[in-house]
């Protein structure tokens, strides 16, 4: 994807101005806590995301790149605040720069401002993993299984995956429910024709015999045969004009909707109290009843989410991938009450398919009184059959199955009052009728049987269309999920693989045997790892802390390589190591070094003997390393090893600006001189509150390296080595000549160096110090690589050493 | 991972098409919720599953 060349960050988080050239090589920054490292890393990250991981998530709720992007004392001004990186593009051999400014997050310059380089940025700007943080580790270790595989799932990008299993999966439940329903229409729409046509059983030679004995009245050719299109109406006179009342058959509606209403309580009582029961349960406990509320809530969230706005509360979040992880948090701690409102589904969709053939022969009545001109009947039943269909449709949602508690409790079907003497009465009307010629009513029941055959027949098509589509929902959801299982099985494999590979580099030293399981299941990903070959535990269960942040990195480090492959070409680590002893990182600087050759890591680190090891084992160099000693709210970091220091004195000097290049060249001087301590083994008079200035470490360093020279010298007269011996006298005379030069400004050093009065010089004075510094700190690093000479091994050290090992004088004489 | 997304988007198309099941229009339109970069939604599917062949004239 990128890597960096370079970047500048203004008025960022706790940065004032700060360059720095990565030149595309891993980069480590170390500094004490509070010295605006991780601000590096955040500015970073913003270049290239538009956000700030540390700002978003978890307890963040209140802040916000806008408010909190911009320096503390650049609030009011977020224009000034930006980050610019000049990177590299791989993929495209091509290079680019990228400018963010916080006022506007989302419209990132970019130059040149090519397609193909504005798309690769705008995939780099989906990949926030690309920072890792110690936060972060525990979410991958130490976090229960349903979590943890949220959480992989989530750096994975496996949420687009989730979701389709998941429509699929709820398409597939829906299409169980619509076919209950449709069987239920098919089953009441039979029954209506058969009413229609006097039937008690119903096969096909039934029906040509009931219609047959009807056409044989009206003289019309019997039917042979009942096809998807055979009218049995077919040649019956103004059959569209034909009333359509059938006195048997209205009798027989009359019947059946008694029968419904005898065998409608027995029939429903199991759903209703399987409701009443589960709403009794949400209403005994205010938790469960909240999260119940809240879940439907969150899930119809869930469903309008379109975009790092929340549909229910309007907030803005870093991305839409937050936003849905907050929204899902919440579900998963309701899953008891995802249960109950699973029983409330299933019961209310039962009771829903009982209503189905009430409503259908409601609707005959309905016709039957209005042909009749039974108003008050008609609008009794009307009503009533207006009542149940809502009642069918608010049992399609949970949510409106609650409020329905009271109504459950008592006559949830609402009757009409007096419906037993009401329905008696019209029995008794129909009966009083008389009855139609035997043409009429064999045109009656032609003409309207063909209506019911039409119902039977569209509801029939239905259920076919529907168990079809039932068919199809639950192969396709089946296909998806064998498929989905197989290839996250494979993955899972590769990332275990790699995972224990890295880890057992790390600690091969005790744990080269290492193995890793990491198991998926529904919704879960069980992850165990060995413990010194005695079985598979939790990462928590024995190993130590410093462990569980190896297994952090190393499993982050895998899922990487697989999310990203050739193109992990970035990565920044945000003090992710920092419980790991000093023998496994540098172990770990190994692993980055050999495995991820092509990867730029920006490693940000307060332990100065990482930082160290990270140069020893060549992950980086002096070059591709900054150190930050402190930090104010004024200055932001104060960089240490900057290499462009005399550049910048010199600058402050020609600019009259004497005091800021005297704190400049003081702080350097302060920092190198206690680098060098450390590296060659002075032996300064020890400060228990180890604040070493200039006074306390310069002369021992001096003192000791004029040692060290000596006896480098020494040694090669004892082995002949002649260019050896040069080397060291040539860098003794030039140590020694350098600090003459000093001494020439000893009186102005003194005062630098005791009481710090540089700022009060004149140029005139001050430049010839600073000249002498100069001088003296050349004679002490390397003219080719220009990192500090160092002892080495420390302790008893066998020889005087630079980064690049140009400069390497053995220590040891020959034995006599 | 967006390559993941797509192989198993890609295995599940052939899938369906050599399932004498699915129409090549339901395949397509499959395709199509697959590929828009937009979050699946359940009656998406479900409306492919359920539409009528355009050669059923019903």
């Amino acid at each position: 994807m990128i890597r960096i060349e370079s970047l500048h960050i203004q008025e960022f988080r706790g940065i004032r101005n700060l360059k720095m050239t990565l030149g595309q090589k891993p980069f480590s920054i170390c500094g004490p806590n509070g010295s605006g490292k991780s601000g590096v890393i955040d500015a970073i990250e913003f270049a290239l995301t538009g956000k700030v991981s540390r700002l978003s998530g978890q307890g963040t709720k209140e802040l916000s790149v806008s408010e909190h992007g911009p320096h503390v004392d650049m609030v009011k001004f977020p224009d000034v605040a930006q980050v610019s990186l000049n990177l590299f593009l791989p993929q495209l051999n091509k290079s680019a720069t990228i400018t963010r400014m916080v006022s506007a997050a989302k419209k990132p310059k970019i130059t040149p401002n090519d397609p193909d380089i504005v798309a690769l940025l705008s995939e780099v700007e989906e990949h926030p993993e690309i920072t890792l943080a110690r936060r972060d580790i525990l979410r991958f270790i130490l976090v229960e299984p349903t979590k943890r595989s949220e959480e992989i799932q989530a750096i994975l990008n496996l949420e687009e995956i989730g979701q389709t299993r998941s429509a699929l999966k709820t398409a597939s439940n829906k299409a169980v429910r619509e076919a209950k329903q449709a069987a239920a229409q098919v089953s009441s729409a039979r029954d209506a024709l058969q009413r229609q046509l006097g039937l008690s059983s119903f096969t096909v030679a039934d029906v040509l015999a009931a219609v047959n004995s009807k056409r044989k009245i009206l003289e019309l050719p019997a039917l042979e045969e009942l096809k998807k299109d055979t009218k049995i109406d077919d040649g019956v006179k103004g059959a569209e004009n034909t009333a359509t009342f059938n006195k048997a058959a209205a009798l027989q509606s009359v019947q059946a909707l008694s029968k419904t209403l005898d065998a409608l309580d027995g029939a429903t009582r199991e759903h209703i109290e399987a409701i009443l029961t589960e709403i009794s349960k949400l209403e005994a406990d205010v938790q469960l009843l909240q999260a119940f509320q809240r879940r439907s809530l969150v899930e119809q969230g869930l469903e309008l989410i379109d975009g790092p706005e929340c549909p229910l509360c309007d907030h803005t979040w870093p991305d839409e991938l937050h936003l849905v992880q907050h929204l899902k948090g919440k579900i998963d701690k309701s899953k008891d009450a995802e249960a109950i409102q699973k029983k409330i589904q299933d019961a209310a969709s039962a009771l829903s398919v009982h209503l189905v053939p009430l409503l259908d022969v409601l609707r005959e009545i309905v016709k039957i009184a209005k042909a009749e001109n039974l108003s008050e009947l008609e609008e009794s039943f009307l009503g009533w059959g207006k009542n149940l269909s809502e009642l069918s449709r608010k049992l399609e949602s949970v949510d409106q199955v609650l409020p329905l508690k009271e109504r459950f409790q008592n006559d949830w079907s609402e009757q009409p009052n007096d419906i037993e003497s009401k329905l008696r009465d019209l029995r008794v009307h129909l009966e009083g009728k008389p009855d139609p010629s035997a043409k009429i009513e064999a045109q009656t029941v032609l003409t309207s049987g063909q209506v019911r055959l039409d119902d039977y027949r569209k509801a029939q098509r239905n259920n076919e269309t529907i168990k079809q589509a039932q068919s199809l929902a639950t192969k396709a959801y089946d296909l998806y999920c064998e498929i989905m299982e197989k290839e996250l099985e494979a993955l899972y494999n590769d990332v275990q693989a790699d995972f224990s590979s890295y880890y057992s580099q790390i600690n091969a030293d005790d744990e080269g045997a290492f193995t890793a399981k990491l198991a998926p299941s529904e919704g879960r990903l069980d992850f165990n790892v060995n413990f010194y070959g005695r079985g598979l535990f939790p990462p928590g269960a024995y190993h130590s802390e410093g462990h569980q942040d190896g297994m952090g990195v190393c499993l982050y480090l895998a899922l990487m390589k697989r999310l990203l492959g050739a193109n992990f070409t970035l990565a920044l680590l945000d003090d992710v190591v920092m419980s790991v002893d000093a023998g496994h990182r540098r172990e770990f600087c190994e692993l980055l070094k050999t495995q991820f050759p092509n990867t730029q890591f920006v490693i940000a680190t307060h332990d100065k003997l990482w930082a160290e090891q990270m140069k020893t084992t060549k992950l980086v160099t002096s070059k591709t390393s900054l150190m930050f000693r402190s930090w104010s709210v004024e200055t932001g970091p104060v960089v240490e090893s900057n290499l462009e220091i005399w550049n910048e004195v010199e600058r402050d000097i020609e600019q009259g600006r004497i005091e800021t290049a005297a704190h400049s060249l003081r702080r350097h001087l302060e920092f190198v001189s206690s680098q060098l301590a450390q590296g060659l083994g002075a032996r300064p008079v020890f400060r228990a509150d180890g604040a070493y200035d200039l006074g306390n470490l310069l002369p021992p360093v001096l003192g000791r390296m004029k040692e060290l020279l000596g006896k480098a010298a020494a040694a090669a007269q004892s082995w002949g080595n002649q260019e050896a011996k040069s080397t060291a006298s040539e860098r003794k005379q030039l140590l020694s000549r350098a600090n003459s030069a000093k001494g020439d400004e000893e009186w102005l050093m003194n005062k630098a160096v005791h009481f710090n009065e540089w700022a009060n010089l004149e140029r005139a004075d001050f430049e010839p110090v600073v000249a002498a510094f100069k001088q003296l700190f050349e004679a002490l690093q390397c003219d080719a690589c220009h990192s500090w000479l160092y002892a080495s091994p420390a302790g008893k050290p066998e020889a005087l050493r630079c980064q690049c090992g140009k400069l390497n004088l053995s220590l040891n004489e020959k034995m006599k | 991972m967006p390559n993941l997304q797509k192989k198993i988007s890609e295995q599940f198309l052939d899938a369906l098409r050599k399932d004498n099941g699915f129409r090549e229009d339901q395949i397509e339109q499959i395709d199509q919720i697959l590929t828009s970069g937009k979050k699946p939604k359940p009656d998406e599917f479900w409306q492919i599953f359920c539409a009528p062949s355009e050669d059923d004239a019903l």
